[in-house]
């Protein structure tokens, strides 16, 4: 069965360029615009995966991984976050909220994929 | 560009108008901002940095980083915003909107270059000492690359012993361990053991708690202790990982048997392979020595203590309802949907003339049903294409700022009903006029400071747009308070350049108008800001162009006020159907006051040509007749239908008024575009033709043929 993916950015062209990379190679792709407008989507549902920005208004990234993890049914699920190099110490607070894992900007599609693939299969 | 860069482009944008609004409102509170102010504004340039970077607009964003870092400072309390900042800051945006203006990839022109580094350095002044700048991504790269080239140079076929020992809290977040040792063995010819002895027994086991640890033994083609440790790089933290360099050799690659021994014995005795196990193949006469430390297990720490109890804080958190705000839609997709409105106003026009030929009660229902549906449908798709002024206004704020410094005079701009709606093709239309009105405003109305205070005036200048419903149009009033204008000296001018005649009487009013008409500039010098050849003639027939119109009043020394008065949509109106001469005329409802018979009234010569007698008062009038068919219309039975232009009421007269309609707009033509009295044409229900009269042009050109035939006859 096609892996559930929630990306959520408040950046619609990353957004876009992230759904058509992971709707290419098949995955079900959900899209928040904040952190506010993901937690509509973990109502129950199946989601394997979340990929989430870091700075967002409403609930930023820490925020929705903090509160993701609150909620029974995702306590466990990968949460990969996106990032810019230039910021080692986002990187520690997100594994502190409980993320999984990075995905740095900029990022080739390829990169994207590989950084899925450590966490979901 | 591909899409995807488009879409950049325009957020990006949408960004920096964000950007422009909020540095405003920090430049207004520069002593008390509210830190989430900064906040926002951090969070606007980094979306612009980090997709830039995706999009591969790296001198963007560069650029945007060093400025990104200036607000990272402020919010960490290591700068303080100055009016040096927010200047620099504004200067920023600008040449932000001029990177993205350029394009992907990088700017290739050294001045360019120069610019940029120049600029960057402006920048970097700001950052107090001991900032660590960060390096460039191609610096950065470049440094990798070489390390990694390095490395593989000291190259040849590799083995590594890697002992993996994860936390107990590792599968908490999410974590696969599987996936990072799977990932190992892709790297070349691999052996795993598996240590599960610390696994609890049935019945007490925790599936949550990682209790197993693995080594793999690894052969590789080259070095690869960068790869394995990239592949840990998620889980650095929650893991212990030992990478040993074992001896040289095949044995790996080619199942030795006695490696398989050891593999063997390890698996079996739950006893970790170490370096010295492997001594045997670094000279095979070797016997295994047994010298077993333990490795220290770290699989209880404080830090899953903390996350577990951060976890029990609250109970599943209540799902609130997201909201959209906006949804951006192609201009054009909205243009397409009210297009095909319009078509169907029009066949439901058809359809009810059908309707009530036919006389079939089922069908008559049924057109009246669509004609409202019809009519919700219409509402709807127009009120689609209202955006609000506001929008807008960020963009007169910033030009407000900028004379100001440009002028040496103090400006403010005040906007009351920035969330009045306009339709947007009406708003593409306007911006242009306005910006060269506050440009007028700032440059020619406000006086500089001393002058203002010699005449006892706040030495800071207003100037204020107010927008404002009124009946179906939109009235838009720009004022200033500054020195306003002269009526003499006007008229004078316009004398001067031949546009009246030295005896003509006019009222104030009039004499102001003549500012708008063509030839006619009131600056004495061309200055930068304003004057670049472009007068106010060019702001009105631009109003002119929407169906607007626009008037100017002023008082000496108080300051000038400019109204448009705007129609709210362009595609359909509200329309008074006429006959003249067996043609149909329509006239929007909008412009009309009454409608009245020619036999009430009567009819006389004066001095300023053709008027009529209405409630004591002289009115000029136009008939459509002699204008287009050279006739004179028969007063027994024409009507009249009274309009306002600015402030003077004019009567048309037309032979017969048939009714209230909803008119489709449709634009002339190529070949009859120039006759500016007529604003368009509508098909009606039946699929005959209507002209639309634009009743502020005709009476306009009916002016002019007057003063025409004025000056003729005082030649003759």
């Amino acid at each position: 069965m096609a892996k559930t993916v929630l990306i959520v950015d408040d950046s619609e062209s990353i957004r876009e360029v992230v759904n058509f990379t992971l709707q290419n190679e098949g995955y079900e792709v959900l899209v928040g615009v904040d952190g506010m407008d993901a937690l509509k989507y973990l109502d129950g549902r199946t989601i394997d995966i979340v990929i989430t920005d870091l700075h967002m208004p409403n609930l930023d990234g820490l925020g929705l991984i903090r509160k993701v993890r609150e909620i029974d049914a995702y306590k466990h699920i990968p949460i990969l976050f996106l990032t810019t190099e230039s910021q080692t110490e986002k990187k520690m607070e997100a594994k502190e909220a409980g993320a999984t894992g990075w995905i740095i900007k900029p990022f080739v599609p390829a990169k994207l994929l590989s950084a899925i693939a450590k966490v979901v299969r | 560009m591909d899409q995807f860069q488009q879409k950049f482009v325009e957020e990006a944008l949408d960004n920096v108008e964000q950007l422009e609004e909020n540095l405003f409102e920090l430049e207004g509170n520069m002593d008390s901002y509210d830190p989430e102010l900064i906040q926002r504004i951090f969070r606007s340039m980094h979306t612009i940095k980090g997709s830039g970077m995706m999009f591969g607009f790296d001198d963007l964003s560069r650029f945007t980083h060093n400025f990104e870092t200036i607000y990272d400072l402020v919010r960490n309390d290591k700068l303080k915003v100055t009016k040096e900042i927010v200047d620099l800051s504004f200067e920023s945006l600008d040449y932000i909107k001029k990177l993205l203006d350029i394009g992907e990839g990088k700017l290739t022109n050294p001045d360019d270059i120069a610019q940029l580094n120049e600029f960057i350095a402006r920048i970097t002044k700001h950052f107090p000492e001991g900032t660590t700048l960060t390096k460039g991504k191609a610096e950065r790269e470049a440094e990798e690359k070489a390390k990694r080239e390095a490395e593989a140079a000291a190259g040849g076929p590799k083995n590594y012993l890697v002992t993996i020992e994860p936390m107990e809290s590792l599968l908490e977040n999410g974590t696969n361990p599987l996936y990072t040792v799977d990932d190992l063995t892709t790297l070349g010819e691999w052996k795993t053991i598996a240590f599960t002895d610390k696994v609890e027994p049935f019945g007490e086991f925790k599936p949550l708690a990682m209790r197993v640890n693995w080594q793999v033994l690894l052969h590789t083609e080259q070095d690869a202790v960068n790869d394995i440790k990239d592949n840990f790089i998620f889980i650095e933290d929650e893991c212990k990982v030992d990478i040993v360099n074992l001896p040289a050799g095949d044995y790996i690659k080619n199942n030795d048997s006695a490696l398989d021994a050891l593999v063997k014995s390890a698996s079996e005795n739950n006893k970790p392979l170490t370096e010295a196990d492997f001594e045997q193949f670094k000279q095979a006469a070797k016997a295994p020595v047994e010298e077993n430390k333990p490795t220290v297990d770290s699989s209880s720490s404080n830090q899953t203590e903390v996350k577990k109890a951060a976890n029990n804080n609250n109970a599943a958190p209540k799902v609130q309802e997201a909201k959209i705000a906006t949804m951006r839609v192609a201009s054009s997709k909205i243009d397409e949907l009210v297009n095909a409105v319009s078509e169907l106003v029009t066949m439901q026009a058809q359809l009810n003339l059908l309707s009530e030929k036919q006389g079939i009660p089922a069908l008559q229902a049924i057109a009246e049903q669509m004609e409202k549906t019809t009519r919700t449908l219409r509402e709807n798709a127009f009120s689609l294409s209202l955006i609000p002024l506001g929008g807008e206004l960020v963009r007169f704020q910033r030009l407000v700022r900028d004379l100001s410094n440009n002028l040496h005079k103090q400006l403010e701009f005040v906007v009351e009903g920035g969330e009045i709606e306009l339709d947007k093709n009406i708003i593409e239309h306007l911006t242009d006029p306005l910006m060269h009105m506050i440009r007028n405003s700032g440059d020619h109305g406000i006086e500089m400071p001393e002058e203002r205070i010699a005449k006892g005036k706040d030495p800071k200048g207003t100037i204020l747009l107010k927008a404002f419903y009124s009946g179906s149009s939109v009235i838009i009033q720009l004022s200033d308070d500054g020195k306003g204008m002269d009526p003499s000296k006007i008229f004078n001018k316009a004398v001067e350049k031949g546009l009246v005649d030295p005896g003509t009487n006019l009222t104030k009013k009039e004499t102001l108008n003549l500012i708008f008409a063509s030839g006619f500039s009131t600056a004495e010098k061309v200055s930068d800001v304003s004057g670049r050849g472009v007068g106010m003639d060019v702001v009105k027939s631009k109003i002119a162009e929407i169906r607007g119109e626009v008037s100017i009043d002023s008082e000496i020394d108080k300051g000038t006020t400019f109204t448009l008065d705007l129609p709210l949509t362009l595609s359909i109106i509200d329309g008074l159907l006429t006959k003249v001469n067996g043609e149909q005329f329509i006239f929007p409802l909008s412009n009309i006051d009454r409608v009245i018979s020619a036999k009430e009234v009567e009819f006389s010569q004066s001095g300023v040509g053709n008027v009529f007698v209405y409630n004591g008062q002289q009115v000029p009038y136009i008939q459509l007749n002699s204008m287009f068919y050279s006739k004179e219309s028969d007063f027994a039975t024409a009507k009249i239908i009274m309009v306002h232009t600015g402030e003077k009421s004019v009567g048309i007269v037309v032979d017969q008024i048939i009714g209230e309609y909803q008119i489709v707009v449709k634009p002339l033509g190529r070949f009859m575009r120039r006759i500016d009295m007529i604003s368009g044409a509508s098909v009606m229900g039946d699929g005959s033709l209507s002209l639309i009269v634009d009743t502020t042009r005709l009476i306009n050109y009916y002016n002019q043929l007057r003063y025409r035939k004025d000056t003729k006859e005082k030649e003759a």
